[in-house]
């Protein structure tokens, strides 16, 4: 982190990267678990085989651009999610590159625009809207709140940490919901009471970033700029007692 | 029961294992390309349309017994009941081109749609010639009327085997993507099954329903469907399934039909010989003609006890394709002069 944490580098997308992966790995049963009441059961594993390779695949980068990084991070998602989930999963992180372009490091504004972009790409690809039981669920709210932070303030943790937030309330509120695109259960009511694991995947990965974001900024400007830690939800929290009814 | 066991090695390197093994026991037809494609083992002739399908692994021999002459040209297999991304894809496209235009196959689901599109994009950006044709059949899973928001099942094997017929004789990509089409809407096919199968990956049951119900409707994956529950005769379940499939393609007498009782991986052969045998009667006493029979595993969803039932109207062009010579290492039609000698 650079600025006063009004920046974030190819480094820092790449420690996001890494911190993804990290959250993932550590939630890949619960995933599952979420996938089996309204899928079948391997999104767990189908996450985190896409977060190991964007991992790895970061060394392989000759240049760390922003999004250099993202569109890593988006092949491995295309590619080794694969599916339906690898279609919309892939197409937020390359929408998000796209608006980022060439530029070496990205502000608040520019942040939030590039998750705007990417929310869009989705929304061109899968079709679905706010209340599908899609990844959408999570991201809608989530590109709204950074929008909104972006407006605020300059800081970029901040404007994670919004977004994280936001990100993980829509994903909670999917277990209210029946799927209604993507392959409609026999389960009870298209896995009504369970939250979509794509939508918890994204709100995972936001609070990843935010916290690496945030410990990022804490370790390097000695906590000046540390954000509201009440604006980054723990992920650590039983998402399947939240998820039931 | 259902039978959470698999006699694997790692389950993560289970599809790597199984395309390996499949194409080194059928190493006469098919072989596996640089890239992860199954190809075949002799290319199509330059200046022919290539076919290509992509498509979740776990539905063995779909897609990987259907690539040989008079098929298909390229599968690419992705991991379990998930589509291939669109990078895949795009290797598949370049695999299948000799040079006319590649037909690229998509059975209707979310991923394979999606990611079709992508890669469409990313071959049209790399001068590929290559047109998407999208294929459903499953009347149970949109009403009458809105046939385009059904699911891709079963029955498009019509699809393969008369549109692969057609690119071997040398038709245009335009006339293949049409044929596909006319196929596409003279097939209706319907699903039932007891009970579930595992993700042969996870261990994990793909939905929670009692082995003595049968449900039908059931979709390519176990999923979604109307509860018949239990004690059904076959000819009851006969009845049922073909009374919505000739009302809902509107076959009537004097058609000629092509008919496929696919084992989705645990019926008998006894219980499929008795279903067919009531829907032999049922097409017999509504004067509809029957040309030929398909019986047997086409597209399993792993040991699912279940079966689909399909109905195809055939014209005099799409009979003549039928007929034609094929060699997969799931699907043989021999030569004409076989066929007449016996019979």
């Amino acid at each position: 982190m650079n600025g006063g944490g009004a920046l974030l580098d190819g480094d820092d997308f790449s420690a996001m990267v890494v911190a993804a992966a990290d959250v993932v790995d550590a939630n890949v049963g619960l995933l599952s678990r979420l996938d089996a009441a309204s899928g079948d059961g391997d999104h767990g594993a189908n996450a985190q085989r896409a977060m190991s390779r964007a991992r790895a695949s970061l060394d392989e980068l000759t240049k760390k651009l922003p999004a250099a990084v993202l569109d890593a991070l988006a092949s491995a998602c295309a590619e080794a999610m694969a599916g339906a989930s690898g279609a919309v999963f892939s197409s937020f992180f390359a929408g998000a590159a796209a608006a980022i372009g060439d530029e070496r490091s990205v502000d608040a504004s520019l942040l939030a625009r590039s998750f705007a972009a990417g929310l869009q790409r989705v929304q061109q690809v899968g079709g679905a809207h706010v209340g599908d039981k899609t990844i959408v669920d999570a991201l809608g709210p989530a590109v709204a709140a950074a929008e909104s932070a972006s407006r605020r303030t300059a800081d970029v943790g901040q404007v994670l940490g919004h977004a994280a937030t936001a990100a993980r309330g829509g994903a909670e509120a999917t277990s209210d919901l029946a799927a209604s695109v993507g392959r409609a259960r026999y389960a009870e009511s298209g896995g009504r009471g369970w939250a979509d694991p794509g939508a918890t995947t994204i709100a995972l990965i936001f609070e990843a970033w935010a916290d690496a974001v945030h410990v990022s900024l804490s370790t390097s400007l000695d906590g000046d700029n540390r954000i509201d830690s009440s604006a980054v939800s723990p992920w650590l929290t039983d998402h399947r007692s939240t998820g039931r009814h | 029961m259902v039978r959470r066991r698999r006699l694997l090695n790692d389950p993560a390197r289970a599809v790597a294992e199984m395309v390996e093994g499949y194409v080194a026991a059928n190493r006469h037809l098919i072989r596996l390309d640089d890239h992860g494609n199954v190809v075949r083992a002799r290319p199509k002739e330059a200046g022919k349309v290539g076919l290509l399908i992509g498509n979740g692994s776990g539905h063995e021999p779909a897609m990987i017994g259907w690539i040989g002459q008079g098929l298909l040209d390229v599968n690419v297999p992705g991991p379990i009941f998930t589509a291939p991304g669109p990078a895949a894809l795009v290797r598949g496209i370049e695999a299948a081109d000799r040079g006319a235009g590649v037909l690229l196959c998509v059975s209707q689901h979310a991923g394979d749609v999606m990611n079709a599109r992508l890669a469409l994009g990313e071959a049209t950006a790399r001068q590929l010639h290559v047109e998407i044709v999208t294929l459903y059949d499953d009347v149970a899973s949109a009403p009458k009327g809105r046939e385009s928001e059904r699911r891709g099942s079963a029955g498009l094997f019509f699809v393969w085997k008369i549109v692969g017929a057609l690119a071997e004789a040398g038709a245009s990509l335009a006339d293949c993507k049409a044929m596909a089409e006319r196929v596409r809407d003279s097939v209706r096919t319907l699903t039932a099954a007891f009970g579930t199968v595992v993700n042969p990956a996870s261990g994990e049951p793909l939905s929670a329903v009692d082995d003595d119900r049968l449900v039908i409707g059931v979709g390519v994956h176990g999923d979604s469907g109307r509860d018949l529950g239990a004690g059904l005769t076959a000819d009851e379940v006969a009845e049922q399934m073909m009374s919505t499939l000739l009302d809902d393609g509107g076959f009537a007498a004097g058609d000629e039909v092509c008919v496929l009782l696919n084992n989705a991986g645990a019926m008998t052969v006894m219980e499929l010989s008795v279903l067919y045998r009531c829907v032999h009667n049922i097409l017999t006493n509504h004067e509809i003609a029957v040309h030929r029979v398909w019986m047997g595993p086409y597209a399993t969803t792993q040991d699912l006890a279940g079966f689909a039932l399909s109905v195809c109207r055939v014209d005099d062009d799409m009979r003549r394709l039928y007929d034609a010579p094929a060699t997969g290492a799931a699907f043989v039609v021999p030569a004409v002069d076989e066929m007449a000698a016996i019979g």
